[in-house]
């Protein structure tokens, strides 16, 4: 790809999607898209890119307006709001322990009596991750093992493992399958089947539809229909199913973390900062927050391997060449001086 | 308009998405980060006399920014912790909105892959995409050649094109079956 396109200068590319080109460049352009099915390619998505980036030109008039209809209503701002120089109004931002308990307990009330009202069909087991370890698998009827995410769930019927093995799922889910070549394993998520007879292999899939399936072992299908319209993964493959285009696509398994939430273990090579301190943020529901920020962003190459909280900030401050400081929930690393 | 209240738009037009672009860093959020810049300035405008003697205002509202979007995640951090719970036994109901969540998922995708964007060339976007200048107008603004906010923009769209991929195939299709 990248060899293709060093024929053409982009900023010509911007002169004719702004219709700024004269007659010898528009030349050199038609000729250069007519090379290669790649060069339109290209153009089209850099021209949807262009379309894309052009935000609503009236949003700070917008803005603007919204801030000066607050200034004249006298309204208060939220609590979180604090200029420099200035204490926050720390009495209400931050709940003190006392109410914090008590509203979690009338939280907790409001969830068993919800609990009554939702009413599983007898036949059909469901196994919610929250209950479980994600590094304890769930031992299926089959012999198959499952790990499961923290808000991840499946369900299977009660006579799952004696004529079928189907499952479906909802969440993140790694599945150690039990061979068995005469009653495949099938997982649906959505509208994507995945299908084996003994691998091993991890399920992904969000609230918008997406699904994610990485193979460690073994060979999947993994479909949107028809199994003739899925594809064919192998040991370290991935394929995600898009569900705007409702077509399941082979994609390079790119995040070396994929497996985290279930390891515990991080990866990371050359990451950026920012990148690494959202994974480390969800591993160990901290916000970490790297302060000079406006210097670009480092890398970051290391593994955590289940180290305590206490051991990678240790690390991070070698790596980084910092100090951290803790408030409330949030680390701050300041450079050394 | 007060005086107070001049001096304010005009640090409003000057760092508006500027500042919309530093919270969203913090927040991942693009409504909650336009959200935060309001109040900002909001609060700003109302203690005005406290803080007019303020030398530098570019780095005041960028700390003031900062602060409350930081402030905001803990805010977020406690309510979340109640909401999670009352989500989860939600889980099952469809989501009547997901088109225009997918929507406001690919705008946030936009914003945080102009963050990503070197300075200058996400300078020379922000400038042409979110205050709408004409490159004569950006190349005077960052005092470069016309010729060099071109290179920038274009260099910036080649970037943003890499990030966005995903997005771009999606589009790109759905407006050939139209």
């Amino acid at each position: 790809m990248k060899k293709v396109l060093e024929h053409i200068d982009e900023t010509l590319l911007l002169k004719i999607i702004e219709d700024r080109a004269d007659e010898k460049e528009r030349k050199r352009f038609e000729n250069w898209i007519g090379e290669s099915v790649m060069h339109a390619e290209y153009f089209e998505e850099f021209k949807k890119t262009y379309q894309l980036t052009s935000i609503d030109a009236n949003a700070k008039q917008k803005n603007w307006e919204a801030v000066v209809a607050k200034v004249r209503s006298g309204q208060r701002v939220p609590d979180y709001i604090e200029l420099p120089g200035k204490q926050p109004n720390s009495k209400t931002v931050f709940l003190n322990t006392r109410v914090r308990t008590a509203a979690s307990i009338a939280i907790l009330l409001g969830i068993s009596i919800l609990f009554k009202f939702i009413v599983f069909d007898s036949r059909q087991l469901v196994i919610s991750g929250k209950n479980l370890n994600p590094k304890e698998p769930y031992h299926l009827a089959d012999g198959s093992l499952v790990y499961l995410n923290g808000n991840s769930e499946i369900a299977f019927s009660k006579k799952f493992g004696n004529k079928e093995r189907n499952i479906s799922l909802k969440g993140v889910a790694f599945f150690e399958v039990k061979r068995n070549e005469k009653i495949p394993f099938k997982i649906t998520t959505g509208n994507t089947t995945t299908q084996v007879l003994g691998t091993s292999f991890n399920v992904y899939s969000d609230s918008t539809g997406r699904v994610k399936v990485s193979v460690v072992s073994g060979v999947v299908a993994f479909y949107s229909g028809k199994i003739q319209n899925g594809v064919k993964l192998t040991a370290g493959e991935q394929a995600a199913y898009n569900p705007n285009l409702a077509k399941v696509v082979k994609e390079q398994n790119a995040d070396p973390n994929f497996l985290a939430w279930k390891t515990g273990i991080l990866y990371f090579k050359e990451t950026p900062l920012t990148d690494a301190f959202r994974l480390l943020q969800k591993q160990y529901s901290r916000v970490f927050v790297f302060e000079p920020k406006r210097d670009g962003d480092p890398t970051l190459t290391t593994t955590f391997d289940n180290q305590t909280l206490e051991a990678v900030l240790e690390e991070l401050n070698l790596l980084l060449n910092t100090k951290n400081s803790t408030r409330n929930d949030t680390i701050f690393f300041k450079p050394n001086n | 308009m007060t005086d107070s209240g001049q001096k304010i738009k005009i640090l409003f037009d000057n760092h508006f998405h500027h500042l919309v672009l530093h919270a969203l860093s913090y927040t991942n959020d693009y409504h909650q980060s336009e959200e935060i810049v309001q109040d900002v300035f909001v609060k700003v405008w109302q203690n005005y006399e406290q803080i007019a003697h303020v030398s530098d205002f570019k780095a005041y509202l960028y700390k003031a920014v900062y602060n409350s979007s930081l402030n905001y995640l803990r805010h977020l951090k406690i309510k979340q912790k109640y909401a999670e719970e009352a989500t989860r036994t939600n889980d099952h109901t469809e989501n009547p909105e997901e088109d225009s969540i997918a929507h406001t998922e690919n705008n946030i995708r936009i914003h945080q892959a102009v963050n990503k964007l070197p300075e200058h060339w996400k300078e020379a976007i922000i400038l042409s995409k979110y205050e709408n200048l004409k490159y004569h107008e950006i190349a005077e603004s960052m005092n470069i050649s016309q010729k060099t906010v071109e290179k920038y923009i274009s260099k910036a769209l080649q970037f943003l094109r890499g990030e966005l991929k995903d997005l771009l195939i999606t589009v790109v299709l759905f407006l050939k079956f139209l």
